[in-house]
Parts: C-alpha cells; sequence; structure tokens
C-alpha cells in the first residue's frame, strides 16, 4: 500500500517539497538562535497574519456572493428578478455596495463573479470599485478621522462615485469584448465544459451545494490573496509610510498628490483603516493629497493587483490601475482647487 | 492518471483550508485573536472558519472535483507559505521603540479618534489628579493634545508601555504610550505621551509601566504640545487588553 502510494509522482514531489519546507524552518530557526538582526521578520509575520485574519472572512464572503450569482444566473434559485436587477438596472452596482457590504479584499472576487454571469462590463467595473466607498465601516471611520470635516468625508463618497462611472466609460472603450479580459480557466468558466469533459470538474452550478461554489472560488484565489498581502507586508515593513512625506509642506500640490497616492498603492492599507493614516497627514500635506490617498487606496492597491490578476488579463489589470490612477489623480487636483482652497 | 493527480491536489488544497479556519478557531478559543484584529471582527471571523471547515469537508466528500490550471506546487507553496513565515519568527518579540506593524512612531503627532467634546472634557479639565484607565484613555489624551494649557501643572497617571526613542535627542526622554488598534495589527499606532524623566535609563524599553507625573507645555514651531515631567515610575502587569480600541 504505501509503496504503492510512493511511486505517484505528485506524492513524491510533495513530500520532498515538505522535505525541504521543514529543513529550511530547522536552518532558519538555527540562524535565528545566532543573533542575526532579522526583527523584519517579526513585523512581516505581524503584518500579515493581522490583514489576512482580517481579509479571510471578507474574500469567503465575496466567494459566497459571487457562487450566489452564479446559481441565480444558470437558474439554480428563483431569484430571477436579482438576476435582472443586476444586469439591467444602472443603480444595482450602488444598491448592491450598499445592501451587501464589501471591502476591498471581497470586491475582487465579486467582481470577477459578477462578468462571468452577465453582468454588464460598466456595472462589474463601477460595483468593484464603489463597494468599499459605501462600505458603513469606511464612512464611519472616515467620520471618525476627520472629525467634524464633512467636506472630506462628503468627497470620498462623491468623487469616488464618479470615478466608479468614468472609469468604466474609458475601459469600455478599449475593451470592446468584456469576456476576453477574463483568464480562461475551469475556475473561471465552466460553460466552456459543460458535457463530456474528462477532467472530473463539476460543471454544474445550479445543480452543486453553495458551499462547493464557494469552496471553489475561495480557493482559487486563496493562493493570489496571500501573495498579495505578503507583497504589501514586505513594503509595509521597508517603506514606512513616513518615507513618502519628503514631499511635505512647501513642494507643489501635484508632486503631494502623486507621492500619497504612490503610498495607497504599494502600502495596500485596509480600507476601513487608511482614514486613521491619512489624518496623521493632515496639517502639514494639502487636503487634495490626503483625499487622493482616501480614494485610491479602496479602488486599486498592489494586493488587488495581485489579486485581480488571478482572475484577469494583464493587460486589463493594468489598463484599470492607469486609469483608476489618472482619474483620481485628476480629480483630486481639480477638487482640491474647488472644495478645499 | 491526470485525475488522481488533480484529486490529490483537490485534497491538498482542502486540507490547508481547514487548518487556517482551525487555527482561526484556536486563536478565539484561546483569546489570542485581539493581538491581531479588532473585537469587532470575532464573530464574523468565527462564522468564516465554521464555513471554512464546512467547504473542506464537503470538498473530501466531493465525487467529481474541480481544479485550478496553473502550478499546483507553486499555488501550494504560496498557501503554506505563512505557516512557514510564523514558525521561524515564533520567538521574537515587538520592539515599539522602533516600529509597530512595520510604521514608524510619531506619538507627538497625536492622531484625532473622534473624540473630546468640551462639554465631556470639563470634568477632566477641572480634577487635580487625572487618572487614566481603559475607557477614558484616548478621549482625554486628545482633549489634553487639542487644549495642553488647560491642564497645565496638573498631575496625571496611567499605565503604559514604554517607548525609548529619542523624540528630541535628550537622554532623559521617553514615551510612556498604549497601541491603538482600528482594525487591526498593522495599523496599530501610539497614543500617549512624551515624558522627561532623570532616571530614564533605568527603564526597560517596552516595559509596562505605571507612572505619574505633572502635565507641563513646550512651544515649537508646529505649537503648543504637551509633555510630562515623571514624579513616580512603577512596574506594571501587561494588562488583559493590550490594546485599546477607539470605536
Amino acid at each position: 500500500m504505501i509503496v504503492n502510494v510512493m511511486k505517484n509522482p505528485l506524492i513524491r514531489k510533495f513530500l520532498v517539497f515538505c522535505s525541504i519546507v521543514i529543513a529550511a524552518a530547522a536552518f532558519s530557526s538555527g540562524f535565528l538562535q545566532m543573533n542575526h538582526d532579522l526583527s523584519f521578520l517579526y513585523s512581516i509575520n505581524k503584518y500579515f497574519w493581522a490583514v489576512f485574519i482580517q481579509a479571510f472572512p471578507f474574500v469567503l464572503g465575496g466567494a459566497f456572493i459571487s457562487a450566489y450569482i452564479s446559481k441565480i444566473n444558470s437558474g439554480g434559485t428563483k431569484r430571477k428578478w436579482f438576476d435582472n436587477f443586476l444586469k439591467r438596472n444602472r443603480l444595482a452596482p450602488f444598491v448592491v455596495s450598499i445592501l451587501f457590504p464589501s471591502c476591498d479584499c471581497s470586491s475582487s472576487v465579486i467582481f470577477a463573479g459578477m462578468l462571468k454571469n452577465g453582468v454588464s462590463f460598466s456595472s462589474s467595473i463601477t460595483y468593484y470599485l464603489v463597494a468599499p466607498l459605501l462600505n458603513p465601516i469606511v464612512i464611519l471611520s472616515t467620520f471618525f478621522a476627520f472629525p467634524g470635516d464633512a467636506k472630506m468625508i462628503v468627497s470620498r463618497i462623491f468623487i469616488g462615485i464618479i470615478i466608479s462611472i468614468l472609469v468604466p466609460i474609458i475601459l469600455c472603450r478599449i475593451f470592446r469584448d468584456p469576456v476576453k479580459v477574463l483568464i480562461h480557466s475551469h475556475a473561471n468558466e465552466h460553460s466552456h465544459h459543460e458535457e463530456g469533459c474528462s477532467c472530473g470538474c463539476s460543471h454544474h452550478p445550479y445543480k452543486e451545494s453553495i458551499f462547493i461554489s464557494a469552496g471553489r472560488e475561495l480557493i482559487h484565489v486563496l493562493p493570489f490573496v496571500i501573495g498579495g498581502i505578503l507583497a504589501s507586508s514586505v513594503f509595509q515593513t521597508f517603506f514606512p509610510k513616513e518615507a513618502f512625506s519628503f514631499s511635505k509642506s512647501g513642494s507643489a500640490v501635484i508632486i503631494q498628490t502623486f507621492m500619497m497616492m504612490a503610498a495607497a498603492f504599494v502600502l495596500s492599507v485596509c480600507a476601513t483603516s487608511d482614514a486613521f493614516i491619512a489624518a496623521s497627514f493632515r496639517g502639514f500635506l494639502s487636503s487634495g493629497s490626503i483625499l487622493a490617498f482616501l480614494l485610491l487606496g479602496p479602488m486599486i492597491d498592489i494586493k488587488n493587483g495581485i489579486v485581480l490578476s488571478s482572475y484577469f488579463k494583464k493587460r486589463f489589470v493594468v489598463l484599470l490601475t492607469v486609469s483608476v490612477f489618472v482619474v483620481t489623480f485628476i480629480l483630486s487636483i481639480v477638487f482640491s482647487y474647488l472644495i478645499f482652497r | 492518471m491526470i485525475n488522481r493527480k488533480y484529486r490529490l491536489i483537490h485534497y491538498i488544497e482542502s486540507a490547508i483550508l481547514s487548518l487556517y479556519s482551525i487555527i482561526f478557531l484556536i486563536l478565539i478559543v484561546s483569546g489570542k485573536i485581539s493581538e491581531f484584529i479588532h473585537p469587532r471582527y470575532i464573530i464574523i471571523l468565527a462564522a468564516a472558519s465554521i464555513a471554512g471547515i464546512i467547504i473542506s469537508i464537503k470538498r473530501f466528500k466531493e465525487k467529481s472535483i474541480s481544479h485550478h490550471h496553473g502550478k499546483p506546487l507553486l499555488r501550494i507553496s504560496l498557501m503554506i507559505f505563512p505557516l512557514f513565515l510564523a514558525f521561524v519568527s515564533r520567538n521574537m518579540k515587538a520592539d515599539f521603540s522602533e516600529s509597530a506593524g512595520g510604521k514608524e512612531i510619531n506619538v507627538d503627532k497625536s492622531v484625532s479618534y473622534g473624540f473630546g467634546k468640551n462639554d465631556d472634557m470639563l470634568e477632566y479639565r477641572n480634577k487635580e489628579l487625572i487618572v487614566l484607565t481603559d475607557d477614558n484613555f484616548l478621549k482625554v489624551t486628545q482633549d489634553i493634545y487639542d487644549n495642553p494649557k488647560l491642564y497645565l501643572d496638573k498631575k496625571i497617571t496611567y499605565t503604559g508601555t514604554v517607548m525609548k526613542k529619542k523624540f528630541s535627542g535628550r537622554k532623559d526622554e521617553l514615551a510612556v504610550v498604549r497601541m491603538v488598534m482600528v482594525c487591526c495589527a498593522a495599523d496599530l499606532a501610539p497614543s500617549g505621551f512624551i515624558c522627561r524623566y532623570d532616571n530614564a535609563y533605568e527603564i526597560e524599553n517596552n516595559s509596562w509601566q505605571t507612572i505619574t507625573g505633572i502635565i507641563t507645555v513646550e512651544t515649537s514651531s508646529d505649537g503648543d504640545f504637551p509633555l510630562l515631567r515623571i514624579l513616580d515610575v512603577r512596574h506594571a502587569e501587561k494588562p488583559d487588553q493590550e490594546y485599546l480600541y477607539p470605536f
């Protein structure tokens, strides 16, 4: 029995991999006891687990919503009105964002789920961009971080909505066939494998349990979520937010805005707490650059970029990032002159 | 053969998912979860962990399996890597004087948490000895930062952790702070006061101390800011609730 199991090349590969991991762990353990200064590992580890533990329920929730949309699209439930509402009503992204609050970790998963199941390209992108900004906890944290500063709170929501409408208009002109932006895979496109496939996949979302569908989504996206959080943990450790504050008072608003947007992209701070970090820059950076930080972070950052690349082709992810960046930059500069002058 | 390969990958991925779910549940039951995330997320994390275990069980029972294209070994390695990282850094301890979640600390730039309405604070402004507790710590410290002159020469006592970073290059300076969590440990930020104490060198960095001091006000180009002149320092035990949560 054991000999038969050992003959399996994948099991052999896995055992070799486990041996390497154990050997590396033992070596690093001994290495650390030799008083090398590797305290950055503590920082990466703590940051990673904090963000991962917090993101896990939201990613799982996103996977369940995506599975549910897939189920109603395939006729697995009688909620046809919801299907019609999602596909035909232009206000659907905003209503869904308010009814099912999600953060930036889960909105990527739901975005892909919407697009796979026939929700229009522009509505799906609008949902992805606006959902984290309309999350009640995000609004509440902005309210607490900027007490009495109604301009900042309202601007974050209002300009966020404008960006979520403008960016899809740009992307719809570039990508005429939205389905082509998705990476073709078993996890993404069941319709290509309806019958007669020998791979053993289950291809009938309306027949299977919602736990199985959600599990498939979760397992698909989990390595990318982990990779994204690890990347942002490394950036958080080696590029603390003060590294971006050389654009202090005196430098042009344009430079400040650009630097704050770069900080939001690289640091990948959670949408529910970024307002407090932004508030710590108040007093020596312009309000417009702080607003740019608050707008860009929940919409796109290095973590979300990696998660999106699990569903979408690189060209789409890059153009989405660039268009969000450019539109946010222009609107932040314009509104900072109109509102915060 | 291909089917067996995908089945094995399917089982390994399911096992890793259940392992993470179990780890999260153990952290919740042991109470250590509050070191990582805000308590308001604990209920949804517990629900998600239970859902994760149910998903894993259902995936183990699944007859027709799903699989993901790409490099399975790379996917599995990425999913396992955080466990490896946790194992390697398990004996390391936080040094709040240098970093918290990787971010540099500046206690003098007190971040507002939306507290400190004037009417509520009269009670503290009129006291000669202000005692800071978990409940009033954030709102009182914020009011002191906002209106330092109203608290001039008043005594204050509280328990916090020591940060021995050189704030203005003086050897007698240290800060006694509580770490504040808004969302998770990645956004931990200090709240407290920079203190001056002649025997600052005697106090261990990152240790918990109960201090009593007098509020003084220093003026710089940025305006007035409060400083404490320490009168008494006593070693304290780490409190059950290590962090403060503004909302």
